[in-house]
């Protein structure tokens, strides 16, 4: 016997008519969505658009909703149908940048990707972090999109294999495989260079 | 070996320990390894270490009211359509009686004939009338200017709106299409804090709303130099009589100007020899007559301004206080995003090379924490300059870096701190805030503009302050200055 979802019943909530019960589901997932749709590669205004858009799709579609999956399964795989069909299919948006790319400084300070520090290295100012950070992003960004996919529903929202599975409709196998590869390509990278992740 | 092959099948199953999805069996397994493996547990450790970095990479600064915000979007939207889907329904099913009105979709329902063949009949003649008797008065008509536009009626007398109430623009006015990037829909008006959003952080739904659009600086340098654009911001979340004040300030400045283009912090009633320039008071002081759309090149202030600028791009790479080097970056960023239509390909190269020049400084000094200890405005200013360099066009983009602070709740009464203003209103704006936003600025009006005296100067110790005077005209104008 599966848990009860919440997120499920408040969206049934919403189906009933109840219109105040949809600010709480938007405001339990406004910041994941966006953050999915930012690991795919969205600037962070156009991933907060596509959280935007997909909300009003969820509202718009009220009252065709099924329990069918947990809620989550159900709005990344929304989720992802929007990015595929506004984004990836019409080359809007996403620019992503190369961890090999020059930092602001103009290369002074070497790559992004090598002003990783080391996981023990403290950070020294908000300023620092934040290039960090983004150095970080740039790595990510260089993933391939199966891979960059996986790795943002499983590492980014923390969802479970199967339910990454369901999402994508593809095998749970296939999306271990592609979050093991994810990951080696992510540490390959930045191991050569120079850091230990 | 290319890392597709490259799989260690412990570090996948450390992965998976991590994400929690081992059984209990292998987890019972690894435990037992990692018990007697210390490098493992390092391993582990460093793999925790990374995830978390990672995750937290990708975190989106959105504010308090993102998702209150999102939801009455997509709410409204929604009803507005099925609300429009249901008029197109009824009135496609209305039979005919004398109901004739015009439909927000533009459809004519379906009248009687002979009163519809009536209206027809009527409506030509007043036209043909009205437009012969118009010609009789008026001769030829007048040419097309600014003032002649239906922004400019909006704060006139009889046809000004109401405090708080929306003016919508006719988008099939010829007019209004070429007014730029503000015109949009009189029956699907936009929330305040969308009109004054820089455009390329519009949420898509306000975008498709637009009848035209212009992204970031280049719609709100537009919106400074277009004084009916400025009137009509007034009439939504200002006070009347704003715009008057910051310009008899203006004014009272520009005859305080030193010789040498520059201003002093203060100053007696005329420049004169004594007075001590200042890189802080002649930046702020530029950045009030930028705010108002004057720069360098155009406007009503230019000369003082091209003076100033002068004077600033000479002083700029040597000063060392990051606060005045920030606030003369930014007010050379904002004198080059206004005026750089009109510079030669050599000048603006070389205005272009001094701004990431004075960016790259600004932004090693704020990294390397060389600003004074506890300068937080100094923080806040090299913010705004490195984010206004990348909104000019130069240099990386940073457009995240102009990061929305927190207000939190907003206070009983704004704050009279004139430094500190401009920044909070600037913040209600870029976070969404515009109901928010507008009572903050009636009250900074009234309050703030109490400190400027009959001359439209901040008067202390009998002297005039001229960087305080610059800060105060600062603050008024956020509504419209504002990117």
């Amino acid at each position: 016997m599966t848990a009860p979802d919440p997120d499920a019943e408040t969206m049934l909530r919403v189906k009933a008519g109840d219109v105040r019960a949809f600010p709480e589901l938007v405001e339990r997932w406004i910041r994941p969505l966006a953050s999915f749709f930012h690991r795919l590669g969205a600037d962070p205004s156009a991933a907060e658009d596509c959280a935007s858009e997909v909300f009003y799709k969820l509202y718009k579609t009220r009252e065709a909703y099924e329990p069918r999956a947990k809620f989550s399964t159900f709005l990344f795989s929304v989720a992802r149908h929007h990015w595929i069909d506004v984004y990836r299919h019409s080359r809007i948006g996403p620019v992503t940048v190369s961890g090999d790319a020059p930092g602001e400084d103009g290369g002074a300070g070497g790559t992004l990707v090598s002003r990783l520090p080391a996981p023990d290295a403290a950070p020294s100012g908000a300023a620092e972090r934040a290039e960090v950070a983004q150095a970080l992003r740039a790595a990510v960004a260089a993933l391939s999109d199966e891979h960059r996919e996986v790795f943002a529903l499983a590492q980014g929202e923390g969802l479970r294999y199967q339910e990454i599975a369901a999402i994508l409709k593809i095998p749970i196998g296939t999306v271990k495989s592609r979050m093991h590869t994810a990951m080696a390509l992510l540490r390959d990278r930045l191991r050569r260079a120079g850091i230990e992740p | 070996m290319t890392p597709q092959n490259d799989h260690n099948p412990l570090s996948d199953l450390l992965l998976e320990s991590i994400r929690g999805e081992l059984s209990p069996e292998e987890a019972a397994c690894l435990s037992a390894r990692l018990a007697a493996d210390p490098e493992l547990r390092r391993e582990r450790d460093r793999l925790a270490a990374f995830l978390g970095a990672v995750a937290t990479a990708h975190a989106l600064p959105l504010d308090g009211r993102a998702g209150e915000r999102a939801a009455a979007r997509a709410v409204d939207r929604v009803e507005r359509e099925e609300s429009r889907a249901a008029r197109g329904q009824r009135s496609s099913l209305a039979g005919g009686p004398l109901d004739g009105g015009r439909l927000a979709g533009g459809r004519l329902r379906r009248p009687v004939f002979w009163a519809r063949l009536l209206a027809v009949s009527v409506a030509a003649h007043v036209i043909v009338l009205g437009f012969l008797g118009a010609r009789k008065v008026s001769g030829p008509a007048a040419p097309d200017r600014e003032s002649d536009r239906p922004f400019t009626s909006l704060a006139q007398g009889p046809e000004a709106p109401e405090e708080g109430a929306w003016v919508g623009t006719d988008v099939e006015d010829p007019a209004m299409a070429q007014a730029g990037p503000y015109a949009f829909d009189r029956d699907d008006p936009l929330p305040v804090e969308d009109l004054l959003t820089p455009g390329d952080r519009l949420p898509s739904t306000s975008r498709e709303r637009f009848t035209s659009f212009a992204v970031g600086s280049a719609r709100a340098m537009w919106v400074r130099t277009s004084d009916p654009m400025k009137r009509l911001i007034e009439a939504r979340v200002g006070t009347p009589g704003t715009l008057e004040r910051v310009q008899h300030g203006l004014v009272a400045l520009a005859a305080r100007q030193g010789p040498d283009g520059a201003f002093a912090e203060r100053a007696p009633a005329a420049a004169t020899a004594g007075s001590v320039s200042s890189v802080r008071a002649t930046a702020t002081v530029l950045l009030a007559f930028l705010g108002d759309g004057s720069s360098s090149r155009d406007g009503t202030h230019r000369d003082v301004v091209a003076k100033a600028i002068a004077w600033l791009r000479a002083q700029a790479p040597s000063t060392v206080d990051l606060a005045d080097r920030s606030l003369a970056c930014l007010a050379l960023a904002e004198d080059f995003m206004l005026a750089n239509g009109s510079m030669t390909p050599a000048e603006s190269r070389a205005r272009a090379l001094e701004l990431a020049s004075l960016r790259t400084g600004i932004a090693t000094a704020a990294r390397s924490g060389t600003a004074t200890p506890g300068a937080e405005a100094a923080d806040r200013w090299a913010e705004l300059a490195v984010a206004a360099v990348a909104r000019a066009g130069v240099g990386p983009s940073v457009a995240a870096a102009l990061r929305v602070h927190p207000s939190g709740d907003l206070p009983p009464s704004p704050a009279v701190e004139p430094r500190t203003a401009m920044l909070e209103g600037a913040d209600l704006l870029r976070g969404g805030r515009g109901d928010a936003f507008a009572t903050w600025n009636r009250a900074t009006a009234k309050s703030l503009g109490a400190k400027l005296s009959g001359d439209g100067l901040v008067i202390l110790d009998g002297t005039a302050d001229l960087e305080e005077t610059a800060l105060v005209l600062l603050a008024l104008q956020v509504a419209y200055r504002t990117y």
